[in-house]
């Protein structure tokens, strides 16, 4: 028999997972160090960036994106992803219209528009759970349904909002801020709150760190996926509603990029790819990073496509300088 | 084997029983018609090669599986035990090889992990919970200090003090605890030793999966061998000697039923 030098093999294998522990953290202040810096360089090099106007223009840019992030983040603390948003926006966003051309009133219609995302979020939690299939594959196939899905109900063009009182949270305003801002500031403490003091919101991140561990520890881990899923494409959904409030029509072109954007918002904030880290605070200001670049871009006249890459070399930066952490310290 | 049970120890039913458990994947019979049990102070070790069962059986009992066949019973009553609340439910906690921590959260959260103290608006009652855990956890490890950092940069003995500390403040009767010094340094093996006694004096049972033999002597009460999902037999470790045991792990039989060319192979 082996001695217990032996047989040594425990869980001390985490030197790993202990720098990387560290690394998202820094991760956190570094983005916050990166987004002054932002905020300097674009006061620097334009007259209209420092305003409370254009803030205000970079707030209501980033609230569709924000919304979506926000559910995101739930889905990647847990240890999943939601590529799904990308379709559920849009769907959100003719649904949305449609109950509402039918008559339905308008909180009754931002509702109904949640509940069919909510139900795509159901079904995504069902198959990640129940069938085993992994969140990337599982919701870039219901991505896929919902965009076309879109599309179908709205035959491929855009649906203008019969009555034109139901974009509310667009066309009425806080002093100057549209209610769509307060909307997000408002989900974004409800969320923030819940995930840091309360037991729901310890038990997803504890998914995040061990699922295994998680349901050993007797965890409904099943259903709490689930209900992230829901959640997250509720928010989508909702997030297509402000869209079609803002354009006062259902189109099923909006939201493509909402997958790819809140992701990147929500891994800049510090969140770790695999779960179990990250956190409301830190997806918002990966949100405002990259809303202010592309307002700050559009403001020096730079064609719209460089924003795209620059978001794409950002978001490799920021996670290339973490990775680059924890290589030197070990 | 009832009458091998420990003389000090109060009679009664045993604190948990398994009987005739079997267990299949696909074709294999992973266990095949073991029984086992636990008096209240009593700890019994399994050992056996890699794949003889033990880890199939233990986890039956910690509700991770579901056996095909057989019972258990707990304290003479027939239970049912579907899931690990179950389990926990009729106190049988288990102490995972990886000790199942969350590396994300400290000490205090993984402690109450799936338990959580909470007020009555559902929000987290840290203070309550830190209070409790520190004073557990320091029992169990007096020199355990960091509550508040995630565990991942803890020692492997510190991280299993968690996990045992979580056991007994939640009222564990049976500790099921799955190579428990297997992660463990030399000092920290002996502090965990001391424990154990520490645990059967509070008439704690304990099944023990190991494959340290000289451990398994030194901690438990009985001894059971199990060789491809059989139950080789259970022994008093008093009664048996370390080349016995391990002739009943190579070669899949009782000392008594070995001819002296078999152990002859051990040496």
């Amino acid at each position: 028999m082996s001695s217990p030098a032996e047989t040594f093999s425990g869980p001390r294998d985490s030197e790993s997972v202990k720098s990387r522990w560290h690394s998202t953290r820094a991760q956190f202040f570094g983005i916050g160090a990166f987004y002054i810096a932002v905020v300097v360089f674009f006061t620097l090099t334009s007259d209209y960036f420092f305003s409370y106007s254009n803030a205000l223009n970079i707030l209501t840019n980033v609230t569709v994106i924000g919304i979506v992030a926000l559910g995101q983040t739930l889905a990647i603390v847990s240890g999943g992803f939601d590529l799904s948003v990308s379709g559920v926006v849009p769907l959100g966003a003719v649904t949305f219209v449609i109950f509402s051309n039918a008559e339905m009133a308008t909180p009754a219609a931002m509702l109904f528009a949640m509940l069919v995302g909510a139900a795509v979020g159901v079904f995504n939690g069902l198959i990640v759970t129940k069938v085993g299939i992994n969140p990337l594959i599982a919701t870039l196939g219901t991505l896929s349904i919902t965009a076309g899905l879109a599309y179908a109900l709205s035959n491929g063009v855009t649906i203008p909002m019969k009555n034109i009182d139901a974009g509310v949270l667009a066309e009425r305003t806080w002093g100057r801020v549209p209610y769509y801002v307060v909307t997000l500031i408002g989900l974004s403490l409800i969320m923030w709150f819940a995930m840091r003091f309360t037991v729901i919101g310890r038990r997803i991140y504890a998914i995040g760190g061990n699922r295994e561990a998680s349901r050993l520890a007797g965890l409904r881990v099943d259903e709490i996926t689930i209900a992230i899923y829901a959640t997250c494409a509720g928010l989508a959904a909702f997030a297509g509603v402000v869209v079609s409030s803002q354009l006062l029509a259902g189109s099923a072109t909006v939201g493509a990029d909402a997958a790819l954007t809140s992701i990147a918002s929500v891994i800049l904030g510090g969140a770790a790819l695999f779960g179990g880290v990250g956190g409301v605070g830190g997806t918002l200001l990966g949100v405002l990073v990259l809303g202010t670049i592309a307002n700050g871009m559009a403001l020096l006249m730079v064609p719209a496509f460089y924003q795209q890459i620059a978001t794409g070399v950002i978001l490799l930066l920021a996670v290339g300088f973490g990775r680059l952490r924890a290589v030197i310290s070990g | 084997m009832r009458a091998s049970r420990d003389p000090e120890v109060t009679s009664g039913p045993p604190l948990v029983e398994m009987r005739d458990i079997h267990k299949s994947f696909g074709g294999i019979h992973a266990v095949e018609g073991v029984s086992i049990s636990v008096m209240a102070g009593e700890v019994v070790g399994i050992v056996g090669h890699n794949g003889a069962g033990k880890s199939t059986l233990i986890k039956i009992l910690s509700g991770a599986y579901q056996m095909d066949d057989g019972a258990i019973h707990v304290n003479g009553n027939r239970v049912s035990i579907g899931n690990p609340r179950d389990a926990k439910r009729h106190g049988i906690e288990t102490i995972y090889q990886d000790l199942a921590l969350h590396d994300n959260l400290d000490a205090v959260a993984n402690f109450f992990i799936g338990r959580e103290i909470h007020t009555r608006y559902g929000t987290l009652d840290n203070a309550a919970m830190e209070r409790a855990a520190r004073e557990v956890i320091n029992r169990i490890n007096p020199s355990f200090v960091s509550l508040r950092d995630p565990v991942l940069s803890l020692s492997g003995g510190q991280r299993q003090s968690i996990a045992i500390a979580r056991a007994v403040y939640f009222n564990a009767r049976l500790l099921i605890m799955d190579e428990p010094t297997a992660a463990l340094g030399q000092r920290e093996t002996r502090a965990f030793k001391e424990l154990v006694l520490r645990l059967k004096s509070e008439g704690i049972g304990m099944l023990v999966i190991s494959h340290d033999i000289h451990d398994v002597f030194d901690m438990s009460d009985r001894i059971t061998v199990m060789a491809n999902g059989r139950q080789v037999g259970t022994r008093r470790t008093a009664d048996v000697t370390k080349d016995q045991v391990l002739g009943m792990i190579i070669l899949g039989k009782l000392p008594e039923e070995g001819t002296e060319e078999d152990f002859a192979q051990l040496h």
